[in-house]
This record gives C-alpha cells, structure tokens and sequence, in this order.
C-alpha cells in the first residue's frame, strides 16, 4: 500500500491575528491535520526571506506566512 | 422609550387602553444583525406588568421568537404569565404584519398553536427595535482597536482578557462592546475600572521582554532600522566615532521589522532570535 503524499508545510504565525486565529481554532476545538507545524513570530514582517529559503532546503514541503 | 416616557410622565393615555402589543426582535437575530439584543425581552415584560398594574382589564399579547429573561428574571417571566398576560410565538418566515384600520392599529400573526392567522385589534404596538452600534470606525482607527464585524468594539480575549483591548491601557465596558443589560454593563464597568486600576497602582511597569538588540560590532550604520521602526524605538548613535545603530527598548514592541531588514544581521530580537526560529524549522524538517 502507498501512502499518498503528505506534504510537511511550517506555519509563520503573526502572533496578533493569525496566531491568536489559531488559538481561537484550539479553543473551539476544530481539528487541523498534523502536518502543518505553527511558528510564532510577533509579526510576519520579522521574518528573514533567509529563513524560508532555510525552511524549503532543509526539507520543508510548503511555507505558509500568515499575518 | 416612548412608553418609558409615557410611564414616567404619568399620562391618562394608558389607563384607557384597551389592548397593547409587544412585538420582540425587531430587526435583531436576522442576517444583518445576527445577535440578541439581550435587554428587550425583560424590558417589554416589565413594561407589559407596569400595564397590567395600571389597568387590569388591559389586553397585553407579547409577539415573541424567543423569550430569553435570563438568570432571575426569569420570575418575571413566571409572574406575567401568571397576571394573564399573552405570549404568542412567530415565525421568523412568517413576521407579525401591522395594519391601521380605523385609527386602530390590526396586528395579524400566525399562531404556533393553532397554526392559524390571529388578529389583534390593538390601541398601540411596543416595538423592541435591535441594539445597533453607532459609528465607532473613526474611534477604533485613532485608538488602533478591533470592532466585530456589526461595529462591537473586540476585546482582547473573550474568556482570558475580557475588558482589555489588544492595545495597552484601552479599557472597554457597556454597550459598546455588545448589547447587554444595565446590571451586567455596571459589572464590566467595575471591572474595567480594577483593571485600569492595577496599571495606577503600579511605581513603574514592566516592559514585555521581547525587545530588540543591536549588536554593535556588526552594526554598520546603514540606518535601515531607524526608516522601517514603526514606533521609533530605533536610533543612529555616534560611539566612538562610528555610526550606530541604539534600540530603546521602552518604545520596541518587538515587531522584529529592524531585524529582517539589516543587511548585517546586527539586530536580533530577544526570546524570537533567528537561532531559535531556525532550531524550531529544523525540529519540522
């Protein structure tokens, strides 16, 4: 049995708005599939291009920057 | 209100009335005003009772979706329908239609009983009209606050900070923030005022940690820092002779935008340091 493709995707999480979305998401307890893994920053205008290019060459499928 | 008015004014008007109507949710708990107005339906009860006192012989109806006389006030619930006061359940689909005949007022409503049309002919109809937020976008612009999306000013968080804003020193309490009776406005207000309070009570406030920091000996002076520092919190110093880059950590509210755009990777951020983000993408890899 093959087993279908999971991409691993990091999450970069304004800690203002989206992360607190996905506090608000684990308070209300609606489910998301494990293969998102969330990084907190305290704002995505922090975060270094270096950072995702680091992220993608170390293996990372998929960045998603939410903010 | 204008029944309100009319009770406090005293007038004879009401004594002679022969039936009123009540007619909760007006314009609340529909799609442009999803919520519950909250205060109406203990208000119209306890108009509908000073009626009942006024004349007994009165015939008072209350249109109803839901009753929602919450916590104790439920008992006046109880003793409205004990006094023979009427409540009849409509429809959200099939809304009480109001017509005037003959200078009286015909209130047609469809009974969830009998599951017929009844006809009210009615001296006056009370309406309880939806608690709607005036204009708060120019407020919530200058003081950088969240509204919902009916223009309810947001607080912080719903069950962990409930009368602070997300912005520092911004207190919220009563209608603004969402309809609600007068007691429950009086307790916001009180807590609002012992959360003002601990920031008063305080000699100095302790600044959050995540603040940045300049590494002078990679600092270049390029100044990228101090034009992208939305708050001000970076400035260009002379030490020894060389341009620097100084962070004032009162006025840094940790945004970490210094330390993306140094082209020398002189200023990191304490707790949120690029090492330690890197650790956490390595940790997923």
């Amino acid at each position: 049995m093959s087993n279908p493709f999971e991409p691993k995707i990091v999450a970069f999480l304004c800690n203002w708005c989206s992360y607190a979305g996905a506090d608000l998401a684990g308070v209300s307890r609606s489910q998301y599939p494990p293969n998102i893994r969330v990084v907190r920053v305290m704002c995505t205008g922090r975060i270094d291009p270096v950072l995702i290019l680091e992220a993608l060459a170390s293996g990372i499928d998929g960045v998603l920057i939410a903010g | 209100m204008e029944l309100d008015q009319e009770f406090i004014r005293g007038s004879d008007r009401l004594k002679h009335t022969e039936c009123a109507v009540f007619i909760q949710c007006v314009g609340s708990r529909i799609s442009e005003r999803p919520y519950c107005s909250k205060a109406c339906c203990t208000h119209s009860i306890r108009s509908a009772l000073t009626l009942k006192e006024l004349n007994l012989d009165m015939d008072i109806y209350i249109l109803y979706r839901d009753i929602r006389t919450s916590g104790e006030k439920e008992r006046l619930y109880t003793e409205a329908r004990a006094r023979g006061i009427l409540f009849i359940r409509y429809d959200p689909e099939d809304r009480p239609k109001v017509e005037k005949e003959n200078e009286r007022l015909m209130v047609t409503v469809t009974d969830h009983v009998l599951q017929r049309p009844l006809q009210i002919s009615s001296d006056m109809i009370i309406l309880a009209t939806a608690v709607v937020p005036h204009d708060t976008r120019s407020l919530s612009k200058l003081y950088k606050i969240s509204t919902t999306p009916e223009g309810f000013f947001l607080e912080a968080h719903m069950k962990l900070r409930p009368v602070d804003f997300a912005t520092d020193g911004i207190f919220l309490a009563g209608l603004c923030h969402f309809p609600k009776p007068i007691e429950e406005s009086i307790a916001q207000a009180k807590a609002a005022a012992a959360r003002a309070a601990t920031i008063l009570a305080k000699e100095s406030i302790e600044m959050e940690p995540i603040v940045s920091v300049v590494d002078e000996d990679n600092c270049n002076g390029y100044g990228i820092c101090e034009r992208v520092c939305p708050y001000g919190a970076m400035h260009l110093i002379e030490i020894n002779g060389l341009i620097k880059a100084q962070s004032t950590p009162a006025s840094c509210k940790g945004c970490r935008l210094c330390a993306a755009s140094c082209p020398s990777k002189a200023v990191d951020m304490c707790h949120f340091s690029q090492h330690q983000i890197r650790a956490q993408i390595c940790a997923l890899a």
